[in-house]
């Protein structure tokens, strides 16, 4: 495919597809009840916009959004690889959440600048659920964030697994630089990425989480932080980060490049319509 | 963990209407938590959350209950009043008493209608 539109769309459909997901793996076995509902919702809503996305590459290739969705070889697909990792616990999943969701607001916010004109009016609709994403994600972290002790670290571990691969989210698409000389894309790859760690600094450091952002599940100086536990965390001598840090920053999915992790989720996601081609509901 | 209840409006004139309850930790978790339990089909405009301990309940069962015979507060204490009408108005005229002037008229209804609830009495 020539046209650079469609690489940059099916990164956004991808990114919103394959996490969504695994998103909905918690279906079922989230923290409890209300919890369930409320993550299995924003997960149809994070597929339910990688359609809008694939309807409009169908515009572009004269392909249904489920050939799209669906029909493409594990190297034809351009979602980054921190999307494509399994839940691992609750703290990786809220981590993996906050992350992406700012992520998402911030490309949305370009987005809606695009001089593409269906781009930017697609946005609109999106913008308006990923509200509430951003409420579930930044509630969720501040309120592990504040403890106990137990979920704390677990939110530490997971926001050092998370963010090491969050990179990937702003790596570079094919053709970028003519997208965004013709104005689709108004903020290239890297300027989003500014974007996304000014926000991202601010509220973890205002969490007393700036740590994580070196790669420490724990602080260095052996400060005590309190929570709302009322248990002291002693951050200076706890146990090794759990969370093993992947390497590369999670480069290589928007060049079809992609993790052993991503074989189980492609498996589910288009075996139904691999074993029955043409298959309506 | 606390139990909250949610309460509902379908249209921003309608009362609050009790939708049912979500168990979260604090007040921003429970309105977080309710909105996917109870409003992702479209079921409202609005809806606010009450911490169970908050409802100021009254507990009292055996006060509510009827110590006497309470019928006559109760729709079901008024049927067959058009047959006690007619046995009344029998029972006077047997007794020679004569109604000498008109009904007052039913400011509310026309008469026709008024009949006609006479009628749907019996």
């Amino acid at each position: 495919m020539t046209d650079p539109r469609v690489d940059l769309l099916l990164a956004l459909g991808d990114d919103e597809l394959v996490l969504g997901h695994r998103h909905a793996h918690w279906t079922g076995v989230a923290p409890h009840l209300e919890e369930d509902l409320a993550f299995s919702s924003i997960a149809q809503d994070e597929i339910g916009h990688a359609v809008v996305w694939y309807r409009l590459a169908g515009e572009l290739t004269g392909k249904d959004p489920d050939a799209l969705g669906l029909g493409r070889p594990p190297e034809g697909y351009r979602n980054a690889i921190l999307v494509e990792r399994p839940n691992r616990d609750w703290g990786y999943t809220v981590a993996r959440h906050y992350c992406y969701d700012i992520a998402e607001d911030v490309r949305l916010t370009t987005l809606a600048d695009s001089l593409w004109t269906p781009l930017a009016e697609a946005t609109g609709a999106l913008r308006r659920e990923e509200r509430y994403h951003l409420l579930h994600a930044r509630l969720w972290l501040d309120r592990l964030a504040h403890g106990p002790l137990d979920a704390r670290g677990h939110l530490a571990d997971g926001l050092v697994a998370a963010l090491a691969e969050a990179p990937g989210l702003f790596e570079p698409l094919p053709g970028e630089d003519e997208l965004v000389a013709d104005g689709v894309l108004p903020l290239a790859s890297a300027d989003q990425h500014t974007r996304w760690r000014d926000v991202v600094t601010a509220e973890l450091t205002a969490l007393g989480l700036e740590h994580v952002l070196d790669g420490s599940a724990h602080h260095s100086d052996g400060e005590f932080v309190p929570t709302s536990s009322g248990e002291l965390l002693d951050t200076g001598d706890g146990a090794a980060a759990a969370g093993a840090v992947a390497s590369g920053g999670g480069l290589g999915g928007r060049l079809g490049r992609h993790s052993e992790d991503f074989a189980e989720v492609w498996e589910e996601l288009t075996g139904t319509y691999r074993a029955y081609p043409g298959v309506r509901w | 963990m606390d139990r909250w209840e949610v309460f509902g409006k379908r249209t921003l004139d309608d009362p609050w209407t009790s939708v049912g309850a979500v168990h979260a930790p604090d007040r921003e978790m429970a309105l977080l938590l309710a909105k996917e339990s109870f409003f992702r089909h479209g079921e409202g405009v609005d809806f606010a959350v009450v911490r169970l301990d908050d409802l100021h309940v009254f507990g009292r069962s055996d006060l509510l209950a009827f110590a006497t015979d309470k019928t006559y507060r109760l729709q079901a204490g008024y049927t067959g009043m058009g047959d006690k009408r007619r046995r009344a108005t029998a029972k006077a005229q047997a007794a020679g008493a004569v109604i000498d002037r008109p009904r007052p008229a039913d400011k509310r209804v026309l008469n026709t209608s008024h009949r006609r609830r006479e009628a749907a009495d019996d």
